[in-house]
């Protein structure tokens, strides 16, 4: 082979492996798919409308760790994806971080004691007070506020002049405007509308949450009243064509709430004073309760009775002849039954759901109605009540009390990892409704209850 | 006398046996292949969190044996300069795999993957945990060696120095990590809580996914070695480099890698 042959033949090789190699290099980014669409939606400017559930309400109370991580907030983190702008919420500042006070938990069960340490947080937010209630620190939303959730709004309220004012909601009239106090919650969205491309409303809850937390004492708000102030909601939200979401009422006596308490730990409790005090006395098999649904008004409890976590104080009085009518043992005799207010009886479980199940075919109708998307909260509710929980991301999440991860210390209000998963399920439906792709939070990424000292 | 020396004495006696290297051709071309040998520590500086009062503490990474890797490729030598010295360029594809291993406490919530594994969370400073964390670094690479070499001991070994450009291709971590939770009665966790061996890959040229811990797409390495010929058409090379350019895009992160390469060259004739 002569000289110039070998110099091509070698030189040939080294080019070979050259070209070869050339289209092997690992390129990362090249290879990122970008699937993120806002679809048919406009994100820019989100407004969202609700109750406490929507200003993050947490462990008893508004504070600022609780509305950073409010399920608003967390959707316009993502809405940013594309192409929202700045979400504004009412927070209170850092130096009044602990807002209107809340619960705490500063230590899990130990040996000595085998409950949790929860202790309320001094309230850094209150400005005064009127008539014994709390005024909390005005926030001065010049610029227009994006989370106009109220804890406490009923629908009913929503078009009460004065609700807003130093002698009706005070989580409301903080928000209003100095000397705007007979603005009523209605107006007070389209003041905040302006330029407003997306709405949330998550609306409903407290006209069943009332009934609910106070055994059936505080009544239900009127179908009528509720159609017609939802449907003057939705008007003045879809106004100039705005999309938006509109998320039902969950069936909310699984929450920690009402099933923390059981009528079997009380029972247990109640037969071990009682032999205690006569040893070989006869087993109490029920309480004897206040149910106005059930004939006769008084009856011994059974299956479906659920106690309140807000009345553990009450149940400890349980046998005393010192409390109630004083006619008798306190819960244990028809003379001296337990409090309606104290129990969540079957009857007013049932009429409980079937107003929520009226209430939600409300509001679909106004969401199909208007084309918006609808999220049905009772498949996320199911889960986190189904054995083994709600499996994000390799975690299970559940609605147990402290342990579970999503109620708070209240049992009723999220935490920040329940506000994530909620925030999700609104995504799927946007998602569905408006063919947008927006990227799913992380909920394990996200805080649950707390322990702090 | 440490492995290394007695490799370099090891070569340097076998040389005797080998042929001088006069060279045949002004440019020889030939294909090279063998195996890389890493060792190393490196220290990263404590690390900020997102959360307020929570830090990654200072991590030092300590030696955890040599890791074994290859390198396959082809070299051009030029030989006109006075026949004794040559010029070498190589390109070749290197896998470069580095074993550390490290033992931490940090707070919990420096892990949000350990935090998210609790019922609860706590607030800072509350719970801590000690991990024992191996690690194995995989660097992958296209290498440019331009060695300047001379022959010498009558022409039987070459001995060679020069810069080596590296362009990285691919680089992942995987670390096996476990431990315990500390308790602390104070808050009710009474008693530690093992945290079991787990493993994760990190991708070390995204900056999402390696953080401070990110990969230089391209750096530079100096090194040296010795190389002799059994053979007409064969080359035996043993070379030390050191990646004086970084390794890592953070500069804060300090230590030393050494990297030893042993190849086996043929000539195409």
């Amino acid at each position: 082979m002569h000289l110039k042959q070998y110099t091509i033949y070698r030189w040939g090789i080294l080019a070979a492996l050259l070209v070869g190699t050339a289209g092997c290099f690992n390129n990362e980014e090249a290879q990122r798919v970008d699937p993120i669409s806002s679809g048919t939606a406009d994100f820019t400017r989100y407004v969202a409308v609700g109750n406490s559930l929507t200003a993050g309400f947490a462990d008893g109370g508004l504070y600022r760790d609780g509305q950073l991580n409010s399920y608003p907030s967390i959707l316009a983190q993502q809405f940013r994806l594309v192409g929202g702008r700045d979400f504004i919420q009412p927070l209170f500042s850092a130096d009044q971080a602990t807002g209107t006070g809340y619960l705490k938990l500063t230590s899990l069960p130990t040996a000595t004691n085998p409950l949790p340490t929860i202790v309320p947080v001094v309230p850094q937010g209150v400005r005064g007070l009127l008539n014994g209630r709390p005024l909390y620190t005005k926030f001065n939303g010049n610029g227009g506020i994006n989370n106009l959730g109220v804890p406490g709004i009923r629908m009913s309220d929503v078009q009460t002049p004065g609700y807003g004012s130093p002698l009706g909601n005070p989580y409301f009239e903080r928000l209003l405007p100095d000397g705007t106090p007979l603005r009523t919650y209605l107006q007070y969205v389209g003041d905040n509308l302006v330029g407003a491309t997306f709405f949330s409303c998550f609306m409903g809850n407290n006209d069943a949450l009332g009934y609910a937390t106070t055994g059936g004492v505080t009544p239900f708000t009127p179908t009528t009243l509720f159609t017609a102030n939802y449907t003057a909601l939705l008007d003045v939200l879809t106004g100039s064509g705005r999309k938006g979401v509109v998320i039902n009422i969950p069936k909310i006596t699984t929450a920690p709430f009402f099933q923390v308490v059981t009528l079997t730990q009380v029972l247990a409790g109640v037969n071990a004073a009682v032999q205690k005090a006569n040893p070989g006395a006869p087993t109490i098999p029920a309480l004897v309760i206040e149910s106005p649904l059930a004939p006769g008004g008084i009856r011994a409890t059974k299956a479906g009775d659920l106690l309140l976590l807000s009345q553990q104080a009450d149940y400890a009085t349980i046998g005393s002849a010192a409390v109630g009518t004083k006619k008798g043992p306190y819960g244990l005799s028809p003379l001296n039954p337990l409090s309606t207010a104290s129990v969540l009886d079957a009857e007013e479980v049932a009429a409980l759901n079937a107003k929520i199940d009226e209430y939600n075919t409300i509001l679909k109708a106004q969401a199909d109605s208007r084309t918006l998307a609808y999220v049905d909260l009772t498949t996320l509710n199911n889960a986190l009540s189904a054995r083994g929980g709600y499996v994000q991301n390799g975690l299970a999440f559940s609605s147990s009390y402290i342990s579970g991860g999503v109620f708070g210390l209240d049992g009723i209000h999220f935490t920040p990892a329940g506000y994530a998963l909620l925030a999700n399920e609104i995504l799927k439906s946007i998602g569905t409704t408006y063919k947008a792709s927006i990227p799913a939070v992380d909920p394990t990424r996200y805080r649950k209850v707390l322990v702090q000292p | 006398m440490t492995k290394k020396a007695y490799i370099l004495a090891g070569l340097l006696l076998a040389s005797g046996a080998t042929m001088a290297q006069l060279p045949k051709w002004p440019i020889e071309v030939g294909l090279k292949g063998g195996a890389t040998f890493v060792h190393g520590y490196t220290v990263i500086p404590a690390q900020p969190t997102s959360i307020v009062g929570v830090q990654v503490p200072q991590i030092d990474n300590k030696n955890n044996g040599i890791g074994t890797g290859y390198t396959a490729g082809a070299f051009v030598r030029f030989n006109k300069y006075n026949r004794k010295g040559y010029v070498q360029v190589e390109l070749t594809y290197n896998r470069y795999v580095l074993k550390q291993k490290t033992n931490l406490t940090l707070d919990v919530n420096a892990n949000p993957a350990l935090a998210a594994r609790l019922p609860v969370s706590f607030a800072p400073g509350l719970l801590n945990a000690t991990v024992d964390v191996t690690s194995e670094s995989v660097i992958e690479s296209y290498n440019v060696p331009v060695l300047f070499g001379r022959r010498v001991l009558h022409d039987k070994v070459r001995v060679f120095i020069g810069p080596t450009l590296l362009f990285v291709n691919r680089s992942v971590a995987t670390r096996n990590t476990q431990g315990q939770i500390n308790p602390n009665t104070a808050v009710g966790f009474g008693t530690a809580v093992p945290i079991p061996a787990t493993a994760e890959t990190t991708n070390l040229l995204s900056p999402r996914e390696a953080t401070n811990l990110q990969v230089k797409r391209v750096t530079w390495a100096l090194e040296a070695g010795v190389g002799i010929s059994p053979l007409p058409f064969l080359d035996i090379d043993l070379r030390y480099a050191v990646p004086a350019g970084g390794v890592y895009k953070d500069t804060n992160i300090k230590g030393y890698l050494g990297i030893a390469t042993l190849t086996a060259g043929l000539r195409i004739p």
